[in-house]
């Protein structure tokens, strides 16, 4: 009776020397059948771009309060240590939130 | 540079349907995947690599229903079984209406060279059922746990033990004719 083959080994020597695999033609005839991404036409994206600013536009020039707005605005400033602690805080904020967003971004 | 994870690679698939992210995925996982149904197909390149094919392509469509509970390797591996198993219950169909068996192929009974010790053992794979032969490989090539080929196949625990037992047995007699290799 001939000796038990020993499996383990067999497939250990087998990991070792696992072939390697050229992608360059395989990658290729995967991409070419994927399904392809639906593209708007540079030009069909224009008119719509065009189409939603007249729009905005036009809604802006008729509702927009502008004057009373212009009305409220102040106009003289006065820097007290409370305002320059607001801003600093603002601006401390908003670089946390660039930094944590990018940092989120890293990976992608 | 920082190599992006198959996870963000992934979420960019999903929502942007972004070739070049699943490019990235593809390059990563091919070689693994062909290599593994090349040893299932009794290492029939062109097939081996239409199901690797397909299999990748199946990903990119349903990626969305992708849980990242889940490596990504194993995800492909089960896409690549089901299809596996779909090739081989449709050729054995066709081979039954024709009058030919599977099991009844010759297989050879010796080595050719080491460089060939790959192509042999998926020729002498091919005896074992799909099921047997897909759980032993993850199990002694791939060397996955009981648990990940069972998550894979999705099949019971117990079937997977079974069927890598069953497997290990009907290998070791097909091989016994490998003899005492100087290699073995």
């Amino acid at each position: 009776m001939s000796k038990e083959l020993d499996l383990d080994n067999l497939f250990s020597q087998l990991r070792d020397s696992e072939p390697e695999l050229h992608e360059s033609r395989f990658l290729h005839s995967v991409r070419s059948a994927l399904p392809v991404k639906k593209h708007r036409s540079i030009g069909s994206e224009t008119v719509i771009t065009l189409a939603a600013a007249v729009i905005g536009c036009g809604l802006a020039f008729n509702y927009f309060p502008a004057a009373e707005l212009l009305s409220q605005l102040p106009r003289k400033f006065t820097i007290t240590p409370l305002f320059v602690l607001s801003l600093s805080g603002i601006a401390v904020a908003l670089s946390a939130l660039i930094y944590l967003s990018s940092e989120s971004e890293l990976d992608l | 540079m920082v190599e992006a994870t198959d996870q963000a690679l992934i979420k960019r698939v999903a929502a942007l349907a972004c070739h070049e992210s699943f490019d990235v995925l593809v390059r990563r996982h091919q070689a693994a995947l062909r290599y593994s149904l090349r040893q299932m197909t009794g290492w029939d390149q062109s097939l081996a690599d239409d199901l690797a094919q397909e299999t990748f392509i199946k990903a990119y469509n349903s990626i969305g229903s992708f849980e990242g509970n889940a490596k990504f390797s194993s995800w492909l591996y089960r896409i690549g079984y089901n299809l596996l198993v779909s090739h081989f219950r449709v050729a054995r169909n066709r081979e039954l209406t024709a009058g030919d068996d599977l099991a009844n192929r010759t297989t050879p009974t010796t080595r050719f060279s080491s460089n060939d010790l790959h192509k042999d053992l998926a020729h002498a794979l091919l005896r074992l059922p799909t099921q047997q032969r897909m759980a032993l490989h993850l199990n002694l090539h791939k060397q996955l746990t009981h648990q990940e080929i069972c998550n894979i196949m999705e099949i019971p625990l117990g079937t997977v033990k079974t069927a890598i037992r069953r497997g290990k047995k009907t290998l070791q007699e097909e091989l016994s004719s490998w003899k005492d290799g100087d290699m073995l």
